[in-house]
C-alpha cells in the first residue's frame, strides 16, 4: 500500500511520498470521515439536525426498518412484518438476539417506549408529524409488537425508518445526547467537542459482521481546510463535500474518487406567503421568472446540481417534471409586478442560513432580482437565529433553505409553517393522499400535488441538493446518494 | 601634557558655513576663554574637536591634540580619544547623566572602558573621583541616583566624569549657566583648581563675559563663526580693538538710565502674610499627604511707579509668589491685594476687572507664544479682558499702538512668533503685558534667555517705558547685576520668606543677611571681575 | 537656554511644510499610494468598468484579459470594479469609524486634560483603558447579537476602538501644553478653560491628531477587512476587500488571483497609510525635521 501526504502551500500542491509500505499489510481497519457540521447533541430523537443522523443513524441506532442506500425501505430490528387489510394495523416480529450496547437486551417493550415517548404529548421528536398517526403500541410478546393506526399510512414502514424513529433502551434514552447506546454495529467511545467524534466496533451486534474497527468523525467547517485535511490524507472521507468548486481537482487526481450524487433536498427559495406582497399569486410567478435557475446551478454549484419545479426530488417515483414552468423571462416577470402594483426598487429581506449553498445562491439571486427592480437585501444569520425568526416567528420576505425530508409534500398542508401557504385544495389532497394505499393511485396524487404547488407559485423551487462525496479511490461500501441524511459504514471497507 | 592647537577650522553644515578660519590654542595648565553670543559658533568649535558634530557636516583645517590631527583620527581612535585624554562637560547635567544609573557607576564607567579595570576596582576610584569633586561617599553616597541630587552636585558628577581618567584636556560648554548664583561660583572654582592640580588644558566656553573673565588665562571673542579678537586675558579688556568686543562688554555692564521712583505714591500691591501650600505626593498608600509650603507668610508692599526686584534661588518661591499674584493659584493664608481689593472671593466681572490691572511678561520668549497665532493675536490676548468695551477696529489700533511703544511696527502683527528674533519677542511679551493698560507689570526672568547685547536693549526698553508711562514692575531675576540695574528696592528670598528687603543698592552694597551677603558674594560682577585682574596684574 | 529643544511634535506650518514634505521618501510613496487608492474610489463612485454587483454566471471566472483587467470572480463579476468600489467601503468605514473616535475622544481626552488633576482626568482615562481593553472584534460582535451584522456596525465597532486611542494622544499631547507660559498667559487674559482648550491647546494638537487619524485610518481598514472577513462587517452584496478575500478561500487552488487581489489591495493601502503616517509624524517634529 501506498501512503501519500499532500501539503498544501497557497495554490501549490506539493507531493511527496513518504513511506511506501510493503504489500502484504493488512488492511486499515479504521476510517476518518470528515463532516461539515459538528451536531449539536447525539439523540435523533430530540433534534432536527441532519448532522445527528450524519454520525449515528445506522451505525448506532437502528429503527424497526431502516432505508438503504437506493432509498427503498429494508427490514432492520423488526425481522418481518404484517400489514392488516385494512392497512392500519402492523405486527412487528423483533429481530432475536439483539442487544443494546449497554447490555440490555432489545425487547418489544424497548419498541414500545420509544414510540410512545415520541408521540408523547411533552415529546421533542423532531418529526413528531410522523408518529401522530399512531393510534395505539402493543407489546404482544417479547419479541412481538403491533401498532395500530389511526387510517391507513401510506409511508409508515418508510417513516418507522427514519432517523426520528430509531429505538432507545429505556435504561438509556435519557441520556442519550451525550451518552448514545443504541443496537448498532458501531459503539459510541468518545466526542472531543469541536473537533471529532469516535464510534468503534461493537462485537456483540446482531447482523452481519463489519469490517472496521474503529471510525472516527472529524468535524472540518471551513471548505478550504476540507481540502487541505483530504489533500493531506488526514481524513479518508468527504461523504458531504461541502465545496463544488474543487472538486474537478479531486477528479483529475487517481487517489481520489468523487462521487455526485442525489439526496432529497429540495432546495428552495421560500417566499412568506402570508405577507405582502407574496400574498399576491402575480408577484411570486413573477420571482419564480425572474430567477435563472440555470445561473444559480452553474453559479452557486458550479453546475453539478439537478434543477427542480416542485417540491420533489426527480429520483422519487411519482416525480413530474415541472422545470419548465416559469421559464427565466425578466421582461414578463417586470409585466406581472407591475400588475401586482409591486414598484420599481421594493426592498425585500433575502434572510440566508450558513450554508454555502444558501449563501451562494442568495447572492446570485440577489443579483437577478435586481434585473426586475426588487432590491433584495441580503440578510445572512446563524443557524439559531435562522429557526427562531424564520422557521418559527415568519419573519422574513425570503430565504433559500434545502429540505432534506423525503418525500415531504405534506409540509405544505401544515398550519402556521413558515410558507405560511394556505390552500384549501392542497389540503384536501393532502389528507387523500394520507389514506390512499394503492401505490399507481399515490403516485397520481404525489403528481397533482407537485402541478398544485408550482401552480401556486408556493415558493421558488431551484435545485435539487447535490450530494458531492469526495473519498479514497481505495475505500469501498460509502453511499453515493444520500436519501436520508446519514453516513451508514456498516458496508464501508478497504480494498487491499 | 599636549597641547590642543585648532588651526585654521571651516565647518559647513548642510553646505551653510559655520565655522570660518577659526584658530585657538590651550596649552596645558591654562585656561582657554572662548566667549560670544548665542550662535556665534563657539559650541561647534568644541564639538569639532571632539568630533561629534551633526550629520552633514564637512571640515576643513586642523585640530592638532599632542602631535596627532584629531580630524583624520578614525572613530575607534576617536572613541579611545574621548573621556580618556579629553573630558567634555556639558551645560545640562540633568540630561548629561543617565537617569536610570547610579552616579558611581556612571563615574566608574570610564576606568572599566578605558582602563579595562574590574568592578570593585573601578567602584573604589569612582568614589575617589566623587571626593575629589567635593562629595565624599559619607556625605553622597555613590549609590545615589542623579534625580536625587541637587542641580550643582548634579554638575559635580558630570565634571568628576570629565576629569576621572585625568585627560590632558577639558572642554566646558556652559558649565555653570543652568545653575544658581551661588552654586555658579563653587562649580567654576572646582572646576578651576582640577584642571590646575592635574595640569591639563580646559577650553571653557560661556556667553558671560563676567564667568570666562573670572576664570580665563586666555580670551576668544567669536562673532558669526569666526574669532573677532583674543589675547592673554589679564591685558584683554584693557587693549581690545575690536568694535564687537567692546559693545559686548559695555552691554555685559549695562545699566539703563533712570529715574528714582517718586516716593509716596499710593500702593499697588499689597501682599500681606501670603502663603502657598502644596500637596505632594503620599508617602504611604493611607498616609496624610505630606504639604510643601512654598510661600510662608510673606508681606511687602509695591507703590505706583516704583521698580521692585525678587531675588533668590531656584526654588526659593518667588515664582509661585508670582503666579498668586497675578491669581493664578490661590494663597491658603493672607492676602494679596491690588489697588485694595483682593482677587480671592471675586465674581467674575470683578476678576476681569482685577486681571486687566495686572499682566506678565514671561522668562522664555518662544514658549510664551502659541506658535499658531499671529503677532497681533498674541498682543491682542489680553484685550479679552475688555470684551464689550472696545469699539470695533478699537482692538486693532491698540495692537498697533502697543507695538509701537515697544519698538515694533503695526505691520509686524501679522507676522507669527518664530519669525521674530529673540529679542524682538520679548518685546512682543511686554507689548502683550502693556497693552490693558496694567497698574502692575510681574517680570518673570524678563531678560535671563536673552544674549547681552539685546538684554541691554531690553532693559533700556523697560526702563524708557516705565519713564514715560509710569509703570510699576515686579521684577523677578535671579541674576543680581541686572537687579542691580533696573531696581529701586529688592527682597530677597530664600525657602519661601522675604530675609531682607531695603533700596537696592543698600542691599546689594551692604548686605546684612549671611544669605544675602552669600548671594552677593557667589554673584560675578564684571567690574569687580576687571578689578581683580588689575590687581593681580600689579602685584605680578 | 531656549525651549525650542524640549518643543513637543506641534508645529505644523503649511508654507515649509510643503518643500520640505516633497523631499520626506516615505511621505511621498505613502501619498501616492493614498492617492492611488482615493482616486480609484472616487472614480468607482460615476465610473466603473463594469456593475461590481452584477452577476454573469457564464462568465466567471475568467482569468485577466483586456475586456476584464483583473479577471472575473466566481460569479463572473468584475474583479478590477469589485476593487474599485471595495476601495469605497474600506475608506468610508474607516472615515467613519475615525470620526467616532476622533469625534468622542478628542474632546473626553481635552476634557480631561483641562479637569488635570482633579480626579476627573483619571475617570475619564479609566474607563478609556477599560474600552481599550475591548478589542474591536469582540464589540463587534456584541454589536452583531445586538442589531445583526452590517457595515454600519462595522463602523460603530472600529470606531469605539478608536476612541481610547485618540482621547489618549489628546490627553498625552494637551497636558504639557497646559503648563507653557503661552497658556499662563491666556489665563492673565481672563480666558476660562474651556476657551483656552478651544483657541490654544486644540489647534496645537492639530498635526499630532492628523497623524494619529492616518494611522488610525490604515488599522481601520484593515479591521474593516477582517470583520468582513469573518462575516460581521460589509454585507453582500456590496464589495468588500474583506469579504472578497473570504469568498476567494475556497478557490485558492483553482483561481488563486481572487485572493492574491484584494490581499494585494489590502496590504498596499495599509502599508501606505503606514509610511504617510510615519512620513507626517517626521514632518511635524521639528526635532527629526532638523535631522534631515
Amino acid at each position: 500500500m501506498l501512503t501519500r501526504r499532500t501539503f498544501v502551500t497557497g495554490s501549490v500542491v506539493v507531493a511527496s511520498t513518504l513511506s511506501a509500505l510493503p504489500a502484504w499489510a493488512a488492511a486499515r481497519k479504521d476510517v476518518i470521515v470528515g463532516v461539515r457540521l459538528e451536531p449539536p447533541h447525539l439523540d435523533p430523537t430530540a433534534g432536527a439536525a441532519a448532522a445527528i443522523g450524519e454520525i449515528v443513524y445506522a451505525n448506532v441506532f437502528e429503527g424497526l426498518t431502516r432505508i438503504d442506500r437506493n432509498a427503498g425501505v429494508k427490514p432492520a430490528l423488526a425481522e418481518k412484518w404484517d400489514i392488516s387489510a385494512d392497512g392500519k394495523t402492523y405486527v412487528f416480529t423483533l429481530r432475536k438476539g439483539a442487544t443494546f450496547h449497554d447490555g440490555a437486551p432489545f425487547t418489544a417493550e424497548a419498541v414500545k417506549f420509544s414510540y410512545d415517548r415520541a408521540r408523547a404529548a411533552d415529546s421533542v421528536n423532531p418529526q413528531k408529524a410522523l408518529f401522530e398517526p399512531i393510534e395505539s403500541v402493543d407489546v404482544v410478546d417479547a419479541n412481538t409488537v403491533k401498532v395500530t393506526l389511526k387510517r391507513p399510512t401510506g409511508l409508515f414502514l418508510w417513516n418507522m425508518g427514519m432517523p426520528a424513529a430509531v429505538i432507545l433502551s429505556p435504561a438509556s434514552a435519557a441520556d442519550a445526547k451525550t451518552k448514545p447506546i443504541g443496537t448498532g454495529p458501531f459503539k459510541f467511545e468518545r466526542w472531543s467537542k469541536g473537533t471529532s467524534l469516535e464510534l468503534t466496533r461493537n462485537p456483540n451486534y446482531w447482523g452481519p459482521a463489519i469490517k472496521l474497527d474503529k471510525a472516527t468523525f472529524k468535524v472540518i467547517g471551513d471548505s478550504q481546510a476540507s481540502f487541505a485535511a483530504l489533500m493531506a490524507g488526514d481524513v479518508d472521507a468527504f461523504p458531504i463535500y461541502p465545496a463544488p468548486e474543487v472538486l474537478d481537482q479531486f477528479r483529475a487526481d487517481p487517489r481520489f474518487k468523487v462521487v455526485v450524487g442525489n439526496t432529497e433536498g429540495k432546495t428552495i427559495m421560500a417566499m412568506n406567503n402570508g405577507r405582502k406582497p407574496f400574498d399576491d399569486i402575480r408577484v411570486r410567478r413573477a420571482i419564480s421568472m425572474a430567477v435563472d435557475r440555470k445561473a444559480v446551478i452553474d453559479g452557486a454549484m458550479y453546475g453539478i446540481a439537478k434543477p427542480i419545479g416542485s417540491h420533489f426530488a426527480p429520483q422519487d417515483p411519482g416525480y413530474v417534471d415541472l422545470t419548465g414552468k416559469y421559464p427565466y423571462d425578466i421582461a414578463k416577470a417586470k409585466a406581472l409586478l407591475k400588475e401586482a402594483g409591486v414598484a420599481e426598487g421594493t426592498k425585500m429581506k433575502l434572510v440566508l442560513p450558513p450554508p454555502e449553498y444558501a449563501r451562494r445562491s442568495g447572492e446570485i439571486i440577489a443579483s437577478q432580482l435586481k434585473k426586475v427592480g426588487i432590491e433584495a437585501e441580503i440578510v445572512p444569520m446563524e443557524w439559531a437565529q435562522w429557526l427562531s425568526d424564520v422557521f418559527k416567528q415568519k419573519n422574513y420576505d425570503l430565504t433559500i433553505i434545502s429540505h432534506v425530508e423525503p418525500l415531504d409534500l405534506d409540509i405544505y398542508a401544515r398550519d402556521d409553517y413558515y410558507f405560511d401557504y394556505k390552500s384549501q385544495a392542497y389540503r384536501a389532497l393532502m389528507a387523500e393522499l394520507s389514506v390512499t394505499l394503492d401505490q399507481a393511485k399515490r403516485l397520481e396524487l404525489y403528481g397533482k400535488a407537485q402541478t398544485m404547488l408550482a401552480d401556486d407559485a408556493v415558493n421558488v423551487f431551484l435545485f435539487l441538493l447535490p450530494k458531492s462525496g469526495v473519498w479514497n479511490a481505495k475505500l469501498k461500501g460509502l453511499w453515493e446518494n444520500v436519501p436520508i441524511p446519514c453516513n451508514d459504514l456498516t458496508e464501508v471497507a478497504w480494498e487491499d | 601634557m599636549p597641547d590642543l592647537t585648532i588651526e585654521n577650522l571651516e565647518l559647513e553644515i548642510h553646505g551653510i558655513p559655520v565655522l570660518r578660519g577659526v584658530s585657538v590654542e590651550v596649552r596645558p595648565g591654562r585656561v582657554t576663554g572662548l566667549v560670544g553670543e548665542s550662535g556665534s559658533g563657539k559650541s561647534m568649535t568644541s564639538l569639532a574637536a571632539m568630533r561629534l558634530l551633526p550629520r552633514g557636516s564637512v571640515t576643513r583645517g586642523r585640530i592638532d591634540f599632542g602631535g596627532r590631527d584629531l580630524l583624520g583620527l578614525g572613530e575607534p581612535e576617536m572613541c579611545r580619544v574621548r573621556g580618556r585624554e579629553i573630558g567634555m562637560v556639558f551645560q545640562e547635567p540633568m540630561t548629561a547623566l543617565n537617569p536610570l544609573r547610579t552616579i558611581g557607576d556612571q563615574v566608574a564607567e570610564g576606568f572599566r572602558l578605558h582602563l579595562g579595570l574590574g568592578r570593585d576596582e573601578a567602584r573604589e576610584r569612582a568614589r575617589l573621583v566623587l571626593e575629589r569633586v567635593g562629595m565624599p561617599a559619607s556625605r553622597v553616597p555613590p549609590t545615589r541616583y542623579p534625580h536625587e541630587l541637587s542641580g550643582g552636585q548634579r554638575q559635580r558628577v558630570v565634571i568628576g566624569m570629565a576629569v576621572a581618567l585625568s585627560p590632558g584636556l577639558v572642554i566646558a560648554d556652559e558649565p555653570t549657566t543652568a545653575l544658581d548664583v551661588t552654586t555658579q561660583a563653587q562649580v567654576l572654582r572646582l572646576l578651576r583648581d582640577l584642571v590646575a592640580q592635574d595640569g591639563a588644558g580646559l577650553l571653557l566656553i560661556s556667553h558671560d563675559l563676567a564667568v570666562i573673565g573670572a576664570m580665563a588665562d586666555e580670551i576668544a571673542v567669536m562673532r558669526r563663526g569666526e574669532i573677532v579678537e583674543q589675547g592673554p586675558a589679564a591685558s584683554f579688556f584693557r587693549s581690545m580693538r575690536h568694535p564687537y568686543s567692546r559693545a559686548l562688554l559695555a552691554a555685559s555692564s549695562h545699566a539703563p538710565a533712570r529715574e528714582p521712583s517718586p516716593a509716596g505714591a499710593e500702593t499697588v500691591l499689597d501682599v500681606d502674610g501670603a502663603v502657598r501650600d502644596y500637596t505632594l505626593p503620599r508617602t504611604r498608600l493611607f498616609a496624610p499627604a505630606p504639604r510643601l509650603r512654598a510661600v510662608d507668610g510673606v508681606s511687602f508692599a509695591v507703590r505706583r511707579g516704583e521698580s521692585v526686584g525678587l531675588v533668590g534661588e531656584s526654588g526659593c518661591g518667588k515664582s509661585t509668589l508670582a503666579r498668586a499674584i497675578l491669581g493664578l493659584e490661590p494663597v491658603q493664608g493672607g492676602a494679596i491685594r491690588l489697588m485694595g481689593e483682593s482677587i480671592a472671593g471675586l465674581a467674575a466681572e470683578a476678576r476681569r476687572r482685577f486681571r486687566r490691572r495686572v499682566q506678565i511678561v514671561f522668562q522664555d520668549p518662544f514658549g510664551s507664544f502659541d506658535p499658531r497665532h499671529t503677532a497681533g493675536r498674541i498682543v491682542g490676548e489680553p484685550l479679552h479682558l475688555l470684551r464689550g468695551e472696545l469699539a470695533a477696529g478699537e482692538r486693532e489700533a491698540r495692537v498697533a499702538a502697543a507695538l509701537e511703544e515697544v519698538g515694533l511696527s503695526a505691520a509686524d502683527a501679522a507676522r507669527y512668533p518664530h519669525e521674530f528674533s529673540g529679542g524682538q519677542r520679548q518685546r512682543l511679551a511686554i507689548a502683550r503685558a502693556l497693552i490693558t493698560r496694567p497698574d502692575l507689570i510681574v517680570l518673570d526672568e524678563p531678560v535671563s534667555a536673552l544674549d547681552v547685547s539685546i538684554r541691554a536693549q531690553v532693559l533700556d526698553l523697560l526702563a524708557g517705558l516705565q519713564a514715560r508711562m509710569g509703570l510699576t514692575y515686579l521684577f523677578i531675576s535671579h541674576d543680581l547685576g541686572v537687579v542691580r540695574a533696573i531696581t529701586d528696592r529688592v527682597l530677597v528670598m530664600q525657602k519661601g520668606r522675604v530675609v531682607e528687603e531695603g533700596p537696592t543698592q543698600d542691599v546689594l552694597d551692604r548686605p546684612s543677611h549671611p544669605y544675602t551677603k552669600e548671594l552677593v558674594a557667589s554673584a560675578l560682577h564684571l567690574a569687580e571681575t576687571l578689578a581683580d585682574r588689575a590687581a593681580s596684574q600689579a602685584a605680578d | 537656554m531656549s525651549a525650542a529643544g524640549n518643543e513637543p511634535a506641534l508645529s505644523w506650518r503649511p508654507e515649509r511644510f510643503a518643500s520640505r514634505a516633497l523631499r520626506h521618501p516615505s511621505f511621498v510613496a505613502g501619498m501616492a499610494v493614498a492617492a492611488v487608492v482615493a482616486l480609484m474610489a472616487a472614480l468607482s463612485l460615476v465610473w466603473t468598468p463594469y456593475d461590481p454587483t452584477a452577476i454573469d454566471i457564464p462568465g466567471k471566472l475568467r482569468p485577466p484579459s483586456l475586456e476584464h483587467w483583473l479577471g472575473t470572480d466566481q460569479y463572473g463579476r468584475d474583479t478590477l470594479s469589485m476593487i474599485m468600489r471595495g476601495a469605497v467601503t474600506s475608506i468610508a468605514v474607516s472615515f467613519v469609524a475615525i470620526g467616532i473616535g476622533a469625534g468622542v475622544g478628542v474632546p473626553l481626552g481635552l476634557l480631561a486634560a483641562q479637569q488635570r488633576g482633579g480626579g476627573v482626568d483619571q475617570a475619564i482615562m479609566r474607563v478609556n483603558d477599560f474600552i481599550f481593553a475591548f478589542p474591536a472584534l469582540l464589540i463587534a460582535i456584541l454589536l452583531r447579537e445586538l442589531f445583526g451584522p452590517g457595515t454600519l456596525n462595522a463602523m460603530i465597532a472600529i470606531g469605539v476602538f478608536n476612541v481610547p486611542v485618540f482621547a489618549r494622544v489628546a490627553y498625552g499631547a494637551a497636558l504639557p501644553l497646559w503648563t507653557r507660559d503661552f497658556v499662563m498667559a491666556a489665563r492673565t487674559s481672563g480666558k476660562g478653560p474651556t476657551l483656552i482648550t478651544v483657541e490654544h491647546i486644540l489647534p496645537n494638537l492639530v498635526g499630532v491628531l492628523i497623524v494619529q487619524a492616518t494611522i488610525q485610518l490604515s488599522l481601520g481598514i484593515l479591521a474593516e477587512a477582517a470583520l468582513s472577513y469573518i462575516g460581521l462587517g460589509v454585507q453582500p452584496p456590496n464589495p468588500s476587500w474583506g469579504r472578497m478575500l473570504n469568498e476567494a478561500q475556497t478557490l485558492m487552488a483553482l483561481a488563486p488571483r481572487l485572493a492574491l487581489i484584494p490581499g494585494f489591495a489590502i496590504i498596499a493601502t495599509v502599508l501606505g497609510l503606514n509610511l504617510l503616517g510615519d512620513g507626517l509624524r517626521d514632518l511635524a517634529d521639528p526635532r527629526l525635521a532638523r535631522e534631515r
